[in-house]
């Protein structure tokens, strides 16, 4: 019965995210459209959290710090340079970074990561911030780029796909098994020769070069960045949520915390803006002692109880 | 015959406790030798610093013609020597045969995927535990998580392997069955360090025997002299006046 449920939306997944590709972006307008690009974005950033914090189990907070680089690439490069030149900066941008952080991190395990990675995206927000103030002088800035909706929207969905596709190959390469041992035990790994601190920086800086060229895309959408927008450690937060909610063991699992909470943080945004984090923290608690490995494995467990009650019915 | 793994004046300190104190020893190939002490005289420690887990304080470590003093524990493996762990470590949520494939995937002479089915197999069946392949390690009794664990090793295809109280918790026909197992394991090459405590094992098995007592080592020799050496007596059983 569970094997039916996961394998139905295993089955089910591809076929929704092949529809959304499917459907022109210029067919949906305005508000429809304007939902769709931040699923597709959080759709990126979820499972590009997941690709690495899932079978590692290395929490990281620093979605944020790469997002923002990506954001702040594209305000500062967007103007004088080819889109696909600005993209690529984005990504080497993330990637260094990653690749730094990640070296720093190297010996630093569970909630050191986490308060790590959590004061990472702080202290990026303080550095631009004093760039943009003593050099730029003013703290927010302008990205006029023509680049419409519909066009951002494809973009991401093109980086949605691509990341599927290197998730799911990775998902079945010997990296992807190292990661999971690493995950399991760290000094099993080390002791059947995983180089531990490689794979672990490599698979970081994969993960964050996903998230700066989401970040680098959405920006022309803004018109206005200032560190604040860019950095907000509320993105970290969601992004960790969604992808905990819809379940990181499963390929498509972190798509589907972002397809149901998308619209929930959405509507919650606008009618209890002050209140937002308190929900988060909810809806964290629910994940934690309800149903800690996500909501897709949580419904094949409630399906299996019903299957096995009707069978003693019977 | 030659010198396998060779241990040079090596000392490890943990802030002011000094673990191991200034050991030195060597190895040949296709010995079996003992490991003994007291608890807490150092002798996991020293397995800890020949498979990478620690590094010296001072002194070196040689494995045949390479200092391997200062390399990691990935980096050992990859030369050749493999250990099992005390207290048992096994990766709970994989399968037996899981668990021998992921030590199979990152050496040199291993195998990933298809390649690797029938080298599992084959692993398994070595241990006694190709009838479990598809049990969860989590599963599994005591004696069968040390099985795992001792294929797991020798899925690394080590030329040195180190057991650290392998032969610890078993009992009657079990132990005659793992005694028998390492023995079988020397035929095909193997050299071996064994940390343990079971004396009859340690007849049974070892060539030559260290001991160490209190970080230093106190005796080496050939196994029967060693523990009737009054030094190793008085050491684990403390002396006659005390």
């Amino acid at each position: 019965m569970r094997s039916v449920f996961v394998g139905a939306i295993r089955r089910g997944a591809p076929a929704v995210i092949i529809a959304a590709v499917a459907v022109p972006p210029i067919l949906i307008d305005g508000y429809a459209l304007s939902v769709a690009i931040n699923v597709a974005q959080y759709g990126v950033m979820a499972t590009a959290w997941a690709m690495f914090s899932g079978p590692t189990r290395y929490v990281s907070l620093a979605t944020v710090a790469f997002y923002g680089v990506g954001v702040y690439t594209a305000a500062l490069l967007g103007g004088s340079m080819p889109w696909a030149i600005v993209l690529l900066a984005a990504a080497l941008s993330g990637a260094t970074l990653a690749i730094l952080a990640g070296m720093l991190t190297l010996r630093l395990s569970g909630v050191y990561f986490v308060i790590f990675t959590f004061s990472l995206s702080e202290l990026l927000r303080q550095i631009v911030t004093w760039y943009e103030v003593n050099v730029h002088r003013s703290v927010g800035r302008y990205v006029f780029l023509d680049v419409a909706p519909a066009h951002i929207y494809s973009q991401l969905l093109g980086l949605l796909a691509l990341l599927l596709a290197l998730a799911w190959l990775l998902r079945r390469s010997r990296m992807g098994l190292a990661l999971r041992i690493i995950g399991a035990d760290l000094v099993v790994a080390n002791h059947i020769g995983i180089d531990t601190a490689k794979v672990r920086v490599l698979l970081f800086a994969f993960s964050a070069i996903f998230m700066s060229t989401a970040g680098a895309i959405i920006a022309p959408r803004w018109t206005y960045v200032d560190p604040a927008i860019a950095f907000s450690q509320t993105i970290s937060f969601e992004v960790l949520i969604m992808a905990l909610f819809g379940g990181v063991q499963l390929l498509f699992g972190p798509l589907i915390g972002v397809a149901s909470l998308c619209l929930v943080f959405e509507y919650l945004s606008i009618q209890f803006p002050d209140q937002l984090i308190a929900f988060l923290g909810l809806i964290y608690l629910l994940i934690v002692y309800v149903m800690p490995s996500g909501i897709v494995p949580a419904c094949s467990a409630v399906g299996q109880v019903l299957a096995l009650r009707e069978k003693a019915v019977a | 015959m030659g010198n396998m793994l060779g241990l040079c004046h090596v000392s490890k300190s943990f802030g002011g406790l000094v673990a191991v104190d200034n050991v030195s020893f060597t190895i040949e190939e296709g010995e079996i030798v003992g490991l003994l002490g007291p608890n807490g005289s150092g002798k996991t420690t020293v397995l800890n610093m020949i498979s990478g887990s620690f590094r010296p304080t001072s002194g070196e470590i040689w494995y045949k013609a390479t200092n391997i003093s200062r390399m990691r524990a990935h980096d050992i493996v990859q030369v050749g020597i493999a250990r099992t762990f005390q207290l048992v470590r096994v990766l709970g949520a994989f399968t037996c045969a899981q668990n021998v494939a992921a030590a199979l995937a990152f050496h040199p002479g291993g195998a990933f995927g298809r390649a690797a089915v029938e080298r599992i197999e084959r692993l398994l069946d070595t241990v006694g535990l190709v009838l479990k392949a598809d049990a969860l390690a989590s599963d599994l009794t005591y004696i069968d998580l040390k099985r795992l664990e001792l294929a797991r090793a020798l899925a690394l295809d080590p030329s040195v392997l180190l057991l650290d109280e392998w032969l610890a918790g078993l009992s009657g026909t079990e132990l005659d069955d793992g005694i028998a197992l390492i023995r079988s394991l020397r035929t095909q090459g193997l050299t071996i360090l064994l940390v343990e405590h079971v004396m009859r094992a340690i007849r049974a098995l070892c060539d030559r025997c260290i001991v160490l007592s209190s970080a230093v080592k106190i005796a080496e020799g050939a196994t029967g002299d060693v523990l009737s050496d009054p030094r190793v007596v008085t050491s684990y059983l403390g002396s006659h006046d005390a």
